[in-house]
């Protein structure tokens, strides 16, 4: 066999993959010509590199956690799409014009809605990948935190808004005394389920750091 | 994800092989980390859809050399940071200089070296792995290590200790 030739065996040679006779060619090659033991030698030494310095595996919580979280961000986005109900004006005998135009203004509600979960979920990808990822996991989930303590307010501010409507007249008080209801309620249905959840976390990760 | 033991599982089995892939080809050992991170979310969001076409390990490994080559490129843009040769043992010098050399090939050559070479994954995984033709994986595994060889002897001649002259200025 000549060097050329030996190219392609020395490799199959790592992986056991040369019959006996050719395996013993090789060999007797690698004996005479250094060049292609040094090859050789350098498929061993990578081979040792896999057992050199084993990493011990860390915990995967902080991965979970933040895909948890992502449920909450889901159950926000949905609050916040209630207060788009154009369906619900239809109903209660609101004119065309007024529902599509409401239709309107909620669709472009659900796009900003829609750009903001994303945008956090992109940075949140991006602090997850720096090597500070369990502060930056912990002050995600502080927000939040947040973010869940204040959506009651906005359906109080809207049942606010029916409150001071009913007084002028006609019938879209009706339209925000519900949709306020209904934000109100899932918002504090959320509350209920998420925060004592958001908090137990919060605690185990300062455990953690 | 259904059962979220099924990704501990698959964290478990697979973080040190994806952390050493990652490291020999980015060159850095805290780099590997974020890079190895990464890979993890991605197969966290793809877990569910894998569909099994191909093998799990194929699966991550591709996603592994996707974000390491990633990772390369940025680590390419930044300053070069000095590192620390071990002038101890001999078998820990020849591992640093093996992983310096490996870490300045082309993203090409080191994945092909650190999956074939060092994982010992078969030629058709790596093909399959890198997405290039399975015919071309040998000579290209020999162009790597080639350039592997070439590489070592180039940083092992920086390394030869000074002529007469230089001696004689200690």
């Amino acid at each position: 066999m000549n060097c050329e030739e030996m190219k392609v065996a020395i490799l199959k040679r790592e992986h056991g993959l040369l019959d006996e006779p050719v395996r013993r060619d090789v060999e007797a090659h690698l004996a005479t010509c250094p060049d292609c033991a040094q090859m050789a030698a350098l498929g061993e030494a990578l081979v040792a590199l896999k057992h050199a310095a084993p990493k011990p595996v860390p915990s995967s919580e902080g991965l979970v956690k933040h895909h948890r979280l992502r449920a909450v961000r889901a159950a926000l986005c949905a609050t916040s799409l209630i207060a788009a109900f154009p369906l619900l004006q239809w109903l209660l005998g609101a004119s065309p014009v007024v529902v599509v135009v409401t239709a309107g203004l909620a669709a472009a509600a659900a796009l900003v809605v829609w750009v903001i979960v994303r945008r956090r979920q992109a940075r949140f990808h991006r602090l997850a990948s720096s090597r500070h990822f369990l502060s930056s996991l912990r002050q995600h989930m502080e927000e939040d935190l947040q973010a869940i303590n204040r959506a009651p307010l906005t359906g109080v501010l809207i049942l606010a808004m029916g409150g001071a409507m009913s007084g002028v007249g006609g019938t879209h008080y009706v339209f925000l005394l519900i949709a306020g209801a209904m934000i109100t309620g899932a918002a504090l249905y959320l509350r209920a389920r998420a925060l004592p959840q958001l908090r137990a976390e919060l605690a185990e990760l300062g455990e953690q750091e | 994800m259904n059962d979220q033991r099924d990704f501990q599982a698959v964290w478990k089995e697979f973080y040190p092989a994806v952390w050493a892939h990652c490291h020999r080809v980015i060159g850095s050992a805290s780099d590997a980390d974020d890079a190895t991170q990464e890979v993890f979310l991605a197969v966290y969001d793809g877990l569910d859809s894998f569909r099994g076409e191909s093998r799990l390990f194929t699966w991550i490994y591709r996603i592994a050399t996707r974000i390491a080559l990633r990772h390369r490129a940025k680590l390419r843009r930044q300053p070069p940071q000095p590192s620390t040769e071990p002038t101890t043992a001999e078998p820990e010098l020849l591992e640093y200089q093996l992983r310096r050399a490996l870490a300045s090939l082309s993203v090409e050559h080191a994945n092909l070296l650190s999956l074939f070479a060092v994982e010992g994954l078969s030629h058709s995984e790596v093909a399959e792995i890198l997405g290039i033709p399975e015919g071309t994986v040998w000579s290209r595994l020999h162009a790597a290590r080639k350039a592997l060889a070439e590489r070592l002897a180039e940083h092992s001649s920086r390394r030869r200790p000074p002529t007469a002259g230089g001696d004689a200025d200690r």
